[in-house]
């Protein structure tokens, strides 16, 4: 033990960072813990990865010796397609064995890298508004200083449309990103509308994703490797935990697996060290719990020595569709078309009684034999599809709140595995008629085939599993974050979300995890 | 069978070329994780359809189209996967050019030829499930 820190975070994704980059400027002493992986690129190319394509084999970079690229296909459990190829193998590295999990109607993605899981993320920046936040102990307005500050440290492109109710202030945005072929026309189609419906919107996506360079980092060069490699243009909490490192705001000890806290006059945190298995053991005046949800959950049933209670555990359920342009059949494949998400969709749907959020991107990037499976022809025929059909597709992921279907259910064996019991994906498809209706007017077409049900837990939008409540009860925390029961112990990341809208959490949950920072900064040392 | 000659009836039967040594090491070595998941019996008639049918694709898409794609219909997706990465495929997955008439024509002769080989496939598919 070496002095009492002023604040332990636990845990380095985006909520750690939120918090880290709040209590640096608040000038805190703060130590960080976390595994913290980091990527070390075997196989990495500078060109259009389907101009090196026309030379050069690429199976170290879309598969890799270790099959990494085939795990859907030689594997027991699913994996979303960002966290299948060979250089993003750090992002879950040791999972199985640091995370142990026993699932049921559940695939939980956990990561142990430095930066969490959103090495591998959409880079979705969404504001929480006060419809988002119904429910919540906490009000837009005192999130809305955070999102601004987070608005420069990211760089987000984006744009005032029709979305800025729903995703709030577009301030400090930088230039939306040039839209893909497909999909501008899509949208030039939507814009035309005279009478659009009164019940559906269509945006930009706002992306942490730079459209010009900024500090140092550049512009997106749209080169299809949004899938295989990492890009300095595409944030990573990284970028700011090494920044704050390296001006000497922050320490980090990475390498470690925090196991359990006990709270005296300050806090004891107990880490594995994930490689000696030496046991080592910290004290601050404050700990900040940001592992995510699952983790924090776990860390928090783990120090109560609490075997038998089960929490609850949101996710946004999902349904995932093509859709195809009929009039750019025959085109050829667009091969500078950025890779993630492009346009966004927000449906009041009557049939499903909430606010559903749609992300609409172009399928450049992934490779094209991931489509192959899907496609209703023979395999030969199906060759000629990826051909000739793909280059006049686009994709949409529709999310829905977490209060769709009911929680999971988390719990922690003695053998110290955790439990998660959910549901599969059960939503009924049939509710999509008006949506599926209006893309039709907009010229991209679908059939009921061909509507994917998410599994539940590919989302990765992992919430609610000890909630911010006015008068908290056991497992549930104060609207300062502080976890009910305890003085020292406070939750910064999703666990303490009361709700999950339909719509990417991460920025929400930074802003938050900014807040929550700022009044253990003014607890942990008082003027 | 030997893996090189299991490798070369699906290449071909997806390309109508002969298989590169490459994609035979590389389908070799992942078929072994492939088949740890599949049941004896499962192995037992797939490799009595490797021996004995001429028109893999056309049971490969009846399995499918049974809404059981067992092994094989997960062999041809991992040789598609392998065969992506090389150079020389990548007109079979690119299109470079825009031309209307023959993505058209790929669409309408594609759901003809489904529709044989579905007929095909299904009168297979029986004797392979005898076997």
């Amino acid at each position: 033990m070496c002095g009492v820190h002023d604040v332990i975070i636990v845990g380095s994704g985006l909520a750690g960072t939120g918090a880290a980059l709040e209590l640096a400027g608040r000038g805190i002493h703060t130590l960080l813990l976390d595994v913290g992986h980091t990527p070390s690129p075997k196989h990495e190319i500078d060109e259009n990865l389907f101009e090196y394509r026309k030379s050069h084999d690429v199976f170290d970079i879309t598969i890799g010796d270790s099959l990494q690229g085939l795990s859907n296909l030689l594997g027991n459990r699913l994996v979303p397609v960002k966290l299948m190829a060979p250089n993003a193998g750090y992002v879950t590295a040791g999972a199985d064995t640091l995370g142990a999990l026993d699932e049921c109607g559940f695939s939980a993605i956990q990561s142990f890298a430095l930066g969490g899981l959103a090495n591998a993320w959409g880079a979705g920046c969404y504001r929480f508004t006060d419809d988002d936040l119904a429910g919540f102990p906490v009000t837009r307005a005192e999130l809305d200083p955070y999102f601004d500050r987070l608005t420069r440290e990211i760089g987000i492109a984006g744009e005032a449309d029709d979305l800025v109710p729903f995703f709030g202030s577009a301030d400090g945005l930088l230039p939306p990103l040039a839209l893909g072929r497909n999909v501008n026309a899509f949208y030039r189609r939507y814009k035309s509308l005279r009478r659009p419906p009164p019940d559906i919107r269509l945006g930009r996506a706002r992306v942490g994703a730079l459209s010009r360079p900024v500090n140092g980092r550049p512009a997106t060069a749209c080169r299809n490797l949004e899938f295989f490699q990492e890009s300095p243009s595409l944030y990573s909490p990284r970028y700011t935990l090494e920044r704050l490192v390296r001006e000497d705001r922050l320490a980090l000890r990475r390498g470690l697996l925090v196991q359990s806290w006990r709270e005296g006059d300050n806090v004891e945190v107990t880490a594995r060290d994930v490689h000696s298995g030496e046991t080592h053991r910290f004290e601050a005046r404050k700990l900040l719990l940001a592992a995510g949800a699952i983790n924090t959950a776990k860390l928090v049933l783990a120090a109560c020595g609490d075997h038998d209670t089960a929490l609850p555990l949101q996710e946004n359920p999902a349904l995932q569709f093509p859709l195809v342009l009929p009039t750019a059949i025959g085109r050829a494949l667009q091969t500078d078309a950025f890779g993630l998400v492009q346009l966004n969709l927000v449906w009041d749907s009557e049939t499903y009684g909430a606010r559903l959020q749609g992300s609409i991107m172009e399928i450049t990037a992934p490779a094209r034999a991931e489509f192959f499976p899907g496609l209703p022809y023979t395999a030969r025929s199906n060759l000629a599809l990826i051909r000739h059909l793909l280059p006049a597709m686009i994709v949409m992921q529709l999310f829905f709140p977490g209060s769709a279907q009911p929680p999971a259910a988390l719990s922690l064996r003695p053998d110290g595995v955790l439990r998660i019991v959910g549901r599969p994906n059960s939503l009924d498809t049939r509710g999509l008629r008006p949506l599926l209706r209006f893309l039709r007017r907009l010229g991209a077409f679908t059939a009921p085939g061909l509507i994917v049900r998410v599994p539940n837990g590919h989302a990765i939008h992992y919430a609610g599993t000890l909630p911010m409540q006015s008068a908290p009860s056991r497992y549930q925390c104060h609207p300062d974050g502080r976890l009910q029961g305890t003085r020292h112990v406070y939750i910064a990341d999703s666990a303490s979300f009361t709700a999950l809208p339909a719509k990417n959490m991460s920025f929400a949950m930074m802003a938050n995890a900014m807040r929550i920072a700022a009044g253990v900064a003014r607890e942990a040392r008082p003027a | 069978m030997t893996p090189q000659r299991e490798a070369e009836r699906i290449y071909t039967a997806l390309f109508r070329e002969p298989v590169p040594e490459v994609i035979a090491d590389r389908f070799a070595y992942a078929s072994l994780r492939l088949e740890e998941h599949a049941g004896p019996e499962e192995l037992r008639a797939y490799r009595h359809a490797l021996r004995h049918v001429a028109d893999l694709e056309a049971l490969e898409f009846a399995g499918r189209f049974t809404k059981r794609p067992g092994i094989l219909s997960r062999k041809f997706q991992l040789m598609v996967c392998l065969a992506e990465t090389l150079p020389q495929n990548r007109a079979c997955f690119i299109k470079d050019r825009d031309a209307r008439l023959p993505a058209y024509a790929a669409l309408a002769s594609g759901a003809l030829r489904t529709a044989g080989k579905l007929i095909k496939g299904l009168w297979l598919l029986r004797g392979v499930r005898g076997a």
